[in-house]
């Protein structure tokens, strides 16, 4: 692929070890196939021009509109609005799986995450970071300026996926610590019962945030790629089934169809931002979603 | 039910290997990390049921398979009238299957008590139908369940060795034909099979059953396939055939004496109707009832469009005449197929007193003579007449043949052997009672003519008178006649009766003079009179005449040839007669009145023959005022002069040495006088070493007469004596017309025989009959299906599906 655009897939970008650079080649990439998208003429650099006003800074003024019309214009590049972002990432041990990709599905996310806050740094929206596993971990405070994006993808980098998970509790911790309307973006399996978690999204809109969730499986955990008779383990709790994989794929892919469209469906209704992921999509999927729930923000 | 190879239903015990895999050899299932294990909980327990039941599924069609497997290698066979049970066995065995899987399935899907419980009652069901099914079936194919084809059997193994079976088609004749197929039988066989040969040749019976080889016909079977095939190999046709009856009657006793379960009889036949008589159909129950316990196979070797010619009805003039005689032969000439002519030949032999000897091994004959030749044209027709005319054979025994010219594809009936005996005129004593008429018999017999040119068949001497007869030595005369006899003397009866008794023949024509009738009705008389003279029977009105009916008596062969109509019996009416009552039980009537008592009768005793006419035979109107018996000397006599010859011609053949011509296979009785011929005799047969035979009682007697040609007897007294006879085929022994199949389903019923023609024929009804319905093939089928099931639902079971 002689563009950036190779970098949306995930088998590429995990050859590159630093992950300010995988968020760079990761917007990059998607930035310059939006150009070839369905959203052609959709700006993420300005939404539009406006009369040039005393105090503008004489280099945003639009040189060939004033060519065109005789008029000085400024490029409007940066949002009117600021939307204070929070990365909400899963730390649970089953976030460190994967079967056969190259990333796992904490890879997967951190490397989304790190994306979207390069994005988002990149329209100066402040962003911070949550981690939660059964609890509320770490948090960065949101923040605009460029540093923070240093900041922020270095603690991504040092985050390991450990131990057992309470979304439900931990979504209900970050309602409970935003003061101001924010978007939270929460990267997990949501492996755990879909009653609570739904409880707490629906508190994390009832106090005015935007959610979205980025369900990230494994590539594996979507297909069931088993063969033959299989022992499965499931690393949290270190609970053992035995099945045949290849009588059980159909009932199992019919499984996970059903876990995600009851969440689906469930954040439809509370207007949660659903997005269905797995190890082996490109990231420009999350990204697009983001800039979708990003524009009707907007 | 019976297996190929019953040790193969061991292999049945492999079903155990897909069971020990089943339970002891399970998958080790391969370990995998899993987060997402809660969507696998979900369905986890269902996907387990399912998985055991698709598991049982594959074991009891794998199991299946190889119990097919195994009995398909073991050729089970059941008798074919048991097939559709099997058959629907199976059906019910695959519906039971089914219906145990639901029940199976329903139990661990934990469906509804109704689908369980219902599907159990029809298992039940189908189980009892089949179990009871499978007993009935078992128990109609007979006593022994279950056996293997390699069971010895008892196999009986006709062969029709008549001479018909010389017929050559594609360079073999039908024996060889038979021999080879037979001989490769023999190897279809079972080992230690009993088995039996039997063929038509004549005598081999009566032998066995009579001596202590009896034993070895009812225990005949031989078990050697060595001796069996030595045995068919010497097979030879013989011109003595048994019927085919007493060979299948034969067979039956001789498979109903193994104790093997299985019997079977073949029999090797060129189907003729010569072969296949009409008396078939009076087998004896006894028979039928042992051929229904036995697989009979009718092997037809014949040929389908048969071309022949053959030689039948030959018919001779006279076996015995005398040197002056017209020797007349004719033969019919029959044809099989396309000829349209042939050329016959007679062929006679000179009369030799020093032949027939043995040179240096090698027998030398008198030389024959070709003495006629026919053109036979059939001209459309089936048949012909041929028709020889020889005069003047000199003095002797003479053997001669008819012979077709040519080649065809029976030769055996091309030729027909005769013999005659060739003497001088007969001598013939009359006596009469005086001023009885002789001259109208002795001129009737021998005319002057006849007698000056010594010309006449018969040389009547001076009739003698009544009283001259005590005296008279009868040795020298071939016939004695009494005319119109008075009452006899016990003394001339017991001369008459001794020459009789000696091979004389004695003419006796009742008139007027036999009056009393008690020296008639003696005793001694009796012995040699045809019946007792009862009263005599009186016609005025001229109304009665000689009414010949049937006229195939030998003394009556001149009128034969003549067209009834011709004879104008009705101008010789027939005034007095005397009555016979009663008729001796060994007389025999040559001809009747019109009145339908007897005119003529006739009567054997002891080497002899007795002719009594009950009117005198040269009655004449003479002297005036006589009352003559009847008018058959009248005028224009000539039905007269025919009868008195054929009459004595036929006691003159009578008398002495006659017949010299038989049907192979007869005994032969040839009248020996010790005074004027040899004891001793060597008798040259045909195809055979010269032996020696002597005569007892004064008689030769020969049995030996199987092979047909001229039989030289040489012997000597006071120089050589040669005398002979001859043997022939019977009349049907060419006769290749084939019979209807429609006869044997009528002698034996439609499934009491198998028809066969080639040897797959035969493998196929031995294997249907002796092996049943091969279930082979059924198998092969369901293994093939267990299989294909087995392949198809592992697939569907264990496929992977395409990962989205």
């Amino acid at each position: 692929m002689p563009t950036v655009e190779k970098y949306l897939k995930p088998e590429v970008i995990n050859q590159i070890k630093r992950l300010d650079l995988r968020a760079q080649f990761v917007v990059r990439g998607f930035l310059q196939g939006l150009h070839a998208s369905p959203f052609q003429g959709f700006s993420v650099e300005f939404s539009e021009h406006r009369r040039y006003a005393v105090g503008d800074d004489p280099k945003d003024i639009d040189w060939l509109v004033y060519a065109k019309t005789d008029k000085y214009y400024v490029k409007k590049f940066e949002a009117e609005t600021n939307i204070t972002g929070y990365l909400a990432m899963d730390l649970s041990q089953s976030m460190g799986y994967t079967y056969r990709q190259e990333l796992s599905k904490f890879d997967y996310a951190i490397c989304l995450a790190a994306a979207l806050c390069y994005l988002m740094i990149h329209q100066q929206d402040p962003v911070g970071l949550v981690t939660f596993d059964e609890r509320m971990r770490e948090s960065i405070s949101p923040k605009s300026k460029r540093a923070q994006l240093g900041h922020v993808l270095a603690h991504l980098a040092r985050l390991k996926p450990t131990g057992k998970t309470d979304i439900a509790n931990s979504l209900s911790q970050i309602a409970a610590m935003l003061r101001h309307k924010s978007l939270v973006m929460v990267f997990s399996d949501f492996l755990v019962d879909s009653g609570p978690v739904f409880q707490a999204l629906r508190q994390l809109r009832h106090g005015g945030h935007d959610v979205i969730l980025f369900h990230i499986l494994d590539e594996a955990e979507v297909t069931f790629p088993f063969n033959g008779k299989v022992q499965l383990e499931e690393p949290e709790t270190e609970e053992k089934i035995e099945v045949d994989a290849n009588d059980f794929r159909q009932d199992y892919v019919a499984e996970v169809e059903s876990f995600r469209d009851e969440y689906r469906r469930e954040c439809y209704q509370t207007g949660v931002d659903y997005v269905e992921l797995d190890t082996s999509m490109q990231f420009d999927k999350a990204l697009l979603e983001y800039l979708l729930s990003r524009r009707a923000r907007g | 039910m019976t297996f190929v190879n019953l040790s193969m239903t061991l292999g049945g015990l492999l079903i155990g290997i897909p069971i020990v895999l089943h339970l002891f050899m399970r998958q080790k299932p391969k370990q995998f990390i899993f987060p997402a294990i809660r969507f696998v909980q979900q369905r986890q327990k269902t996907n387990e049921r399912r998985l055991q039941l698709r598991h049982w599924l594959l074991l009891l069609l794998r199991c299946l398979a190889v119990a097919f497997a195994a009995a398909a290698l073991s050729r089970p066979h059941v008798d074919s009238t048991t097939l559709g049970n099997w058959l629907i066995i199976c059906v019910l065995g695959l519906l039971f299957v089914l219906v145990a899987l639901i029940w199976v399935g329903s139990i661990l899907q934990k469906r509804d008590r109704t689908m369980v419980v219902s599907t159990g009652l029809v298992g039940l069901f189908l189980l009892g139908g089949m179990s009871a099914l499978v007993l009935m079936t078992l128990r109609h194919g007979g006593e022994v369940a279950i056996t293997s084809r390699a069971d010895p059997i008892a196999a009986v193994l006709v062969f029709d060795t008549s001479s018909r079976m010389d017929y050559i088609q594609e360079n073999k004749t039908r024996l060889e034909e038979s021999k080879t197929t037979g001989s490769w039988l023999l190897n279809q066989f079972p080992a230690d099979s009993d088995i039996a040969i039997i063929e038509s040749r004549a005598g081999l019976f009566e032998e066995r059953d009579n001596t202590e080889q009896s034993t070895r016909a009812t225990a005949g079977f031989v078990r050697d396939r060595g001796a069996a095939e030595e045995t068919i190999r010497r097979l030879q046709t013989t011109a003595v055939g048994r019927p085919m009856r007493e060979l299948l009657q034969k067979a039956a006793a001789q498979a109903a004496a193994s104790r093997c379960e299985r019997k079977e009889i073949f029999v090797f036949t060129d189907l003729t109707q010569a072969a296949w008589k009409t008396d078939l159909a009076e087998l004896s129950t006894a028979t039928l009832e042992s051929l229904e316990d036995c697989e009979l196979y009718i092997i037809d070797v014949g040929a389908e469009d048969p071309q022949n010619l053959s030689i039948r009805n030959l018919h001779l003039s006279a076996e015995v005449l005398s040197r002056n005689d017209l020797f007349t032969i004719e033969a019919e000439i029959s044809r099989l197929g396309s000829y349209e002519n042939c050329l016959v030949d007679l062929q006679l032999e000179e009369a030799n007193l020093d032949l027939p000897v043995l040179q240096d091994g090698k027998l030398l004959v008198p030389t024959v003579q070709r003495r006629g030749r026919e053109v036979c044209d059939f001209k459309g027709s089936g048949s012909q007449q041929v028709r020889f005319v020889v005069r003047g054979i000199p003095h002797g025994v003479h053997h001669g043949s008819v012979k077709i010219i040519g080649e065809d594809g029976l030769s055996v009936d091309d030729v027909r052997h005769f013999s005659i005996k060739v003497q001088e005129a007969w001598p013939v004593l009359v006596v009469a009672p005086n001023r009885v008429n002789t001259f109208l018999l002795t001129e009737a017999l021998a005319s002057f003519e006849e007698r000056s040119a010594e010309q006449g068949s018969f040389v009547c001497e001076e009739p003698i008178s009544q009283v001259e007869l005590v005296n008279h030595s009868l040795e020298n005369y071939s016939i004695v006649c009494l005319l119109d006899p008075r009452p006899l003397t016990p003394d001339d009866w017991t001369q008459l009766l001794e020459y009789v008794e000696g091979g004389g023949s004695l003419a006796v024509f009742l008139g007027h003079n036999a009056n009393p009738t008690g020296s008639f009705n003696d005793p001694i008389a009796q012995q040699l009179l045809p019946g007792k003279l009862a009263r005599q029977t009186r016609n005025i009105d001229r109304s009665l005449f000689l009414a010949p009916g049937r006229l195939d008596h030998p003394a009556l062969q001149s009128f034969r040839s003549l067209p009834p109509a011709s004879v104008p019996w009705s101008r010789f009416p027939i005034l007095r007669h005397w009555d016979i009552d009663p008729v001796g039980e060994e007389s025999q009537v040559i001809l009747r009145y019109g009145n339908d008592k007897p005119a003529i009768l006739s009567r054997h005793v002891g080497r002899g023959q007795v002719v009594l006419m009950t009117t005198p035979i040269t009655e004449v109107h003479l002297p005036p005022g006589w009352r003559p018996w009847n008018e058959l000397a009248g005028e224009n006599d000539w039905p007269r002069f025919v009868l008195v010859n054929d009459l004595f011609r036929f006691l003159a053949e009578q008398s002495g040495q006659s017949r010299l011509n038989y049907l192979a296979g007869e005994r032969v009785w040839l009248p020996n006088s010790p005074l004027e011929q040899p004891i001793r005799y060597q008798l040259f047969a045909p195809q055979s070493q010269p032996y020696e035979v002597t005569a007892f009682s004064n008689r030769l007697s020969i049995q030996s007469t199987a092979v047909i040609g001229a039989y030289r007897l040489k012997g000597d007294r006071d120089g050589p004596v040669v005398r002979g006879f001859c043997m022939n085929l019977p009349e049907d022994a060419g006769d290749l017309l084939r019979t209807d199949q429609k006869n044997l389903d009528d002698w034996f019923g439609l499934e009491g025989y198998q028809y066969v023609r080639s040897r797959e024929e035969i493998e196929f009804g031995v294997r249907e009959s002796r092996q049943g319905q091969e279930l082979y093939p059924f198998l092969i089928v369901l293994l093939a299906l267990m299989l294909g099931l087995e392949q198809t639902l592992s697939n569907r079971f264990y496929k992977t599906p395409a990962i989205q």
